[in-house]
């Protein structure tokens, strides 16, 4: 689907410290980002893998080249970027996107940004939309505060080797009280064989303030793997409140192994809207830290795993302050022999008196060859809040099928309007052209010709 | 089919572990899963914050503890090879280390190959005996059905029970294994329940301590129509620490489970419920629920509920649901205005939380029924 083209940079396969080192000169960064990595490193060498998820033994680290620059400088303007890899970006609709609905979007192919925009209304607001490496050096004092904070390196292993040789994605600053009108998008397409995709994304939201931001992620499939293990960081400010909307849909032989933090000042809220339905095997778990009083958290989220594929995903709250509030919609679906596992976990401090917590998640298993777990964790450390979780996991009501296929349905569309009855309330909430994909996307594996 | 990567099993050693010589009887029988058991090393426990372990003299037992009912002594049986073959065989429970030391250091348990009507009463006195190491089996024959109560008793040091009930198709059996020993330093027991078709089981656990406990129930629903029902009831106080454990494994068609526990918290106690549904390919049809409800009384107490279901099966029914919380301030408020002081009227709703346990107890078993009301009164 989409093409090959020349590559200027590429690492040598593996990881050492002078790999690192290289990387960071290229990228001509200040010193202490260069410490942060070459300490990253260090960091990844001396960490076991996680004892949970999925299966990573077959993952080569030392094959997945780390940082390839694609051959394009980061262009202003969409008809700069070189055609190939602009043909790649037409194919997911981005410009068109970009003209009709959002404010800014920002490109990433392999690991550099090639394209970068944003309405100028938008910076008359102060508003910051930089690609990462160039806000390191741009707005160096105000990235140092808080990159890397919320998910320090040695938090795990993969938050090490991303913090060793991340490269590219988005750094956003909405000042106080400002409301950005419309969505900002990046979109991440991994194009190389054998790569690794390590971007990170820094959003700060000043106090007061509103942002909606929506990531995409896919890849072409190569007989390699390739490994994803991105960093998203989100600061959400005294009474202001970020959306974060992502689809992932990396290519079938993706490692996926993905870090999402938020932290919430006082009467703050984070809203996560996360699909996962790519890559060979995910783990990913958003998680949101609510510090200040009366903090809040929303997730609508969906794990949709076909042949193939092993998804482990789910969420994390953490209440450490009083009044705080949390509710989560999970669903998964499994067709085909996927397996989607959720693991959940909601911890209550012995400060977050008065809080609220309410989880639930269901699974949906469309056949006899699929499998679908759940394991929410649930920590309470006081006698002053109310915790509640409920989880499902059934088939398909064939009482329902007959009754479509009555209707005048075939058997495909029965299951496929089913499925999409499902997941629904996850649909709403993506952005028009999502939404469409999304439905394409189950017709296809349902066979189905309505949508 | 993929691999899911679970958390490996953490250990620690002891210098001073139990002895060829420290088994009671039946040395010889017992040699090789001797053997076995010094194969490992202890576990770690994070929840339950378990890293150490020092060594109880295991003593032959002192009295008698079979009140009610026509079993042998789990000792007087290994001679009978199947018999033997039967108690001796290995499981994981709490953990493989605690399980091979009780079917290797028992000083006490039953044996009883069943028909018909029985009832088996059981009561271990840890005053007398420090130690109590217990390994029992009762294997069900077609038809029969067993009522089994256990209770233990007193301080003591050390608890640690392996259990294995094989149910034959349509035998019924129901247990309540009631714990007054707040003050025992380690309870450890494990069950293993094998049921063919149409056998039915209903757990009963009634928990008030020890310091640190650990309880596994395994129950593996083998027969087309088997039922699993596990039902529990604890009250933590003061530093106590529980971890309770109740899997049922459905591999029969139509088979049935529920996990249900109710627990209450006070001072600085910790519990930890896990329900584990796995739902194997072959249970077309199965239905199984787990629910864990914790009532909180104190700022410092602390409940996780960790439920888990894995389903292989699309034709199945799997729940669960969990909810913490504190005492219903309403109803406090409204038998206070009736008259009652706080603590009265707290005792009367945590004693509405015991009572469907409470009432399933056989009424010639009723002064259980007041002791168990004691007990909730000394904890609030």
């Amino acid at each position: 689907m989409t093409k090959n083209f020349n590559v200027i940079l590429k690492t040598e396969p593996g990881l050492s410290r002078k790999i690192i080192e290289e990387i960071s000169q290229a990228k001509d960064e200040p010193s202490w980002m260069k410490e942060l990595r070459v300490k990253s490193l260090e960091y990844f060498m001396n960490r076991p893998n996680p004892t949970f998820g999925v299966d990573i033994s077959l993952l080569d680290l030392n094959s997945i080249v780390n940082y390839v620059r694609p051959g394009a400088q980061n262009e202003r303007s969409w008809e700069d970027v070189p055609e190939d890899i602009r043909e790649n970006f037409e194919k997911l609709g981005i410009p068109e996107a970009e003209r009709k609905a959002l404010s800014g979007v920002g490109a990433q192919y392999d690991s550099e940004v090639v394209y970068h925009n944003m309405k100028e209304s938008l910076s008359k607001l102060g508003v910051v939309f930089l690609e990462m490496g160039m806000a390191v050096k741009t707005y160096p004092d105000l990235v140092k505060k808080y990159f890397m904070k919320l998910i320090p390196p040695n938090d795990h292993k993969f938050a090490a080797l991303h913090g060793a040789v991340w490269s590219g994605g988005t750094f956003i600053y909405v000042p106080p009280n400002v409301k950005v009108p419309m969505p900002i998008q990046s979109y991440y397409l991994m194009g190389s064989p054998g790569m690794g995709q390590f971007e990170h994304t820094l959003i700060v939201v000043d106090k007061g303030a509103k942002l909606e931001f929506i990531e995409g992620c896919s890849g072409q499939n190569y007989s390699v793997s390739n490994m994803h293990a991105g960093a998203v960081e989100i600061y959400v400010g005294e009474g202001s409140t970020v959306k974060f909307s992502t689809i992932e849909n990396w290519a079938k032989n993706t490692y996926n192994l993905n870090t999402k933090r938020a932290s919430v000042d006082k009467d703050g809220t984070i809203i996560w809207i996360s699909g996962t339905m790519g890559s060979a095997k995910t783990m990913l778990y958003p998680s949101s830290i609510l510090k200040g009083k009366g903090a809040r958290t929303e997730y609508t989220t969906i794990t949709y795993a076909g042949p193939g594929q092993h998804l482990d995903t789910g969420t994390k709250v953490f209440h450490f302050a009083p009044y705080t509030s949390s509710k989560v919609d999970s669903r998964s679906i499994s067709f085909g022999g996927g397996y989607a596992f959720y693991r959940g976990l909601v911890r209550v401090s012995e400060s977050a008196v008065h809080s609220k917590s309410s989880v639930d998640c269901s699974a949906l298993m469309v056949d006899d060859i699929s499998k679908s777990d759940t394991l929410p964790i649930i920590e309470v450390m006081n006698n002053e809040s109310e915790i509640g979780h409920e989880a499902y996991v059934g088939k398909i009501n064939e009482d329902q099928i007959y009754y479509l296929m009555s209707r005048g349905l075939s058997e495909e569309d029965a299951r496929a309007l089913i499925v999409r009855g499902f997941l629904e309330p996850f649909i709403k909430q993506l952005p028009f052209e999502y939404a469409v994909e999304f439905n394409r996307l189950i017709d296809m594996h349902f066979n189905s010709k309505i949508g | 089919m993929f691999a899911r990567v679970e958390p490996k099993r953490e250990n620690f050693k002891i210098s001073d572990d139990y002895k060829l010589e420290d088994i009671i009887e039946n040395k010889e029988s017992l040699k090789e899963l001797f053997f076995e058991y010094s194969q490992y090393d202890f576990p770690k426990w994070k929840r339950l914050e378990f890293s150490d372990f020092k060594k109880m003299p295991v003593k032959k037992y002192i009295g008698n503890f079979v009140k009610e009912g026509n079993v042998s002594l789990s000792r007087d049986v290994l001679n009978v090879r199947k018999y033997r073959e039967f108690l001796l065989e290995k499981f994981n429970g709490v953990d493989p280390k605690f399980t091979l030391m009780a079917l290797t250091f028992f000083n006490s348990g039953i044996f009883g190959d069943i028909d018909g009507n029985s009832k088996i009463t059981l009561q271990y006195d840890m005053d007398k005996n420090k130690s109590i190491v217990e390994n029992s089996g009762l294997i069900l024959q077609p038809d029969s059905f067993v009522i089994l109560i256990r209770e233990y008793r007193s301080a003591g040091k050390f608890l640690n029970s392996a259990s294995k009930l094989s149910l034959r198709r349509d035998s019924k059996l129901k247990i309540f294994n009631i714990f007054f020993n707040s003050r025992t330093d380690l309870v450890i027991s494990s069950n293993l329940y094998n049921l063919e078709e149409n056998a039915q089981i209903e757990i009963y656990d009634v928990i008030f301590g020890g310091q640190k406990t650990a309880i596994n129930h395994d129950a593996n629903l083998n027969g087309e129509n088997s039922k699993a029902t596990f039902k529990s009831v604890y009250f933590g106080r003061g530093k106590e620490r529980l971890d309770l454990r109740y899997a049922i494994n459905h591999f029969g068609e139509k088979t049935y489970g529920r996990i249900e526990s109710n627990g209450v918290l006070n001072d600085e106690s910790y519990s930890v419920v896990r329900g584990n549904i796995d739902i194997k390919k072959t249970a077309y049809n199965a239905d199984s629920e787990e629910k864990s409800t914790v009532t909180n009384l104190s700022p410092k107490a602390r409940a996780d509920s960790i439920p888990s279901l894995f389903v292989d099966n699309s034709n199945v029914v799997a729940k669960h649901g969990a909810s913490v919380g504190n005492i219903d301030e309403n109803k406090l408020y409204y038998l206070m205005s009736r008259g009652l002081d706080e603590r009265s009227a707290i005792k009367l709703i945590i004693s509405g939380i015991f009572e469907p346990f409470i009432d399933e107890i056989p009424p010639d078993n009723s002064e259980l029924k007041g002791e168990i009301e004691d007990a909730i009164s000394i904890r609030i």
